[in-house]
């Protein structure tokens, strides 16, 4: 046994402890980068009232709750973030231009998915909501930005409703991402729905 | 001794009262929040929100629909 310590060499004992040492570093990121953020995302794709009324009240508990929120707004939900300024622009095209004259303007102009009834159900139901003191979606939304919550827009959605970044509620707040950006963010949180 | 905050939350609907305990719990961490409210969700929620934000609550007395409860708020 005496002799076999005489045969081992320091400088290789130092380099092997040395690459023990980075593999411990590297799988230590690794851990880390698998842990899960204490965050949830929603993807927005329905511009109907209610079904965004749900997003945001979801939100707004989880924001509440001390989680990380990422709202995702596609499709039909972009709207939902239209202000009310103009919609004409100059470099949109004659039926991006009409798209946009069609499409409500901010949550609070979004049409219900059921009984609706041209503005009617809609409006019956506000009235409902105000009599039992719920929320409305307006407030609700800039609640839900005041307390943190992330807010993404696709930017292929934003260019098909010929939507500008001047146009937007919040613009220089608003992040345009892809559907990378919502995967990255997907892998790293808890949960993810789908509105 | 803990600063003792009132928070009146009579007549609020879902998700206001969970949000507006978050906000005094951001406000005023470590203080004892005296809730009241009416909100048939409330208690369900606010047991909820104190188990994922580590706070505690120290009493919940129901009187009819009126809920109190009495939360320990976690310092940060």
């Amino acid at each position: 046994m005496d002799s076999n310590i005489d045969v081992l060499n320091a400088p290789d004992i130092q380099f092997q402890l040395h690459s023990l040492s980075e593999e411990v570093a590297a799988l230590k990121k690794q851990v880390k980068d698998q842990q899960q953020e204490n965050s949830v995302n929603v993807i927005c794709f329905s511009g109907e009232w209610d079904r965004l009324f749900a997003s945001l009240t979801i939100a707004g508990s989880a924001l509440a709750m001390g989680m990380q929120v990422h709202l995702f707004f596609t499709f039909w939900a972009v709207s939902a973030l239209r202000g009310d300024g103009s919609v004409k622009g100059s470099e949109k095209s004659f039926l991006q231009t009409m798209f946009g004259r069609m499409l409500p303007s901010g949550p609070g102009k979004a049409p219900l998915s059921k009984f609706n009834f041209g503005g009617l159900g809609k409006c019956l139901m506000r009235r409902i909501m105000k009599q039992n003191n719920i929320e409305d979606i307006d407030v609700l939304f800039q609640e839900v930005v005041d307390l943190g919550a992330q807010i993404h827009v696709c930017e292929t959605s934003s260019i098909l409703f010929g939507l500008g970044c001047d146009e937007l509620i919040n613009g220089d707040q608003i992040d345009r991402c892809g559907a990378a950006t919502f995967l990255s963010q997907a892998l790293k949180s808890r949960m993810t729905l789908f509105i | 001794m803990s600063q003792l905050i009132e928070l009146n939350c009579l007549s609020m609907k879902c998700p206001r009262p969970i949000i507006e305990i978050a906000k005094a719990s951001r406000k005023s961490p470590g203080s004892i929040l005296h809730v009241l409210a009416d909100d048939l969700a409330f208690e369900s929620d606010v047991r909820a929100w104190a188990e994922s934000t580590k706070a505690t609550i120290m009493n919940i007395e129901k009187d009819g629909e009126t809920v109190t409860a009495q939360i320990q708020l976690r310092n940060l």
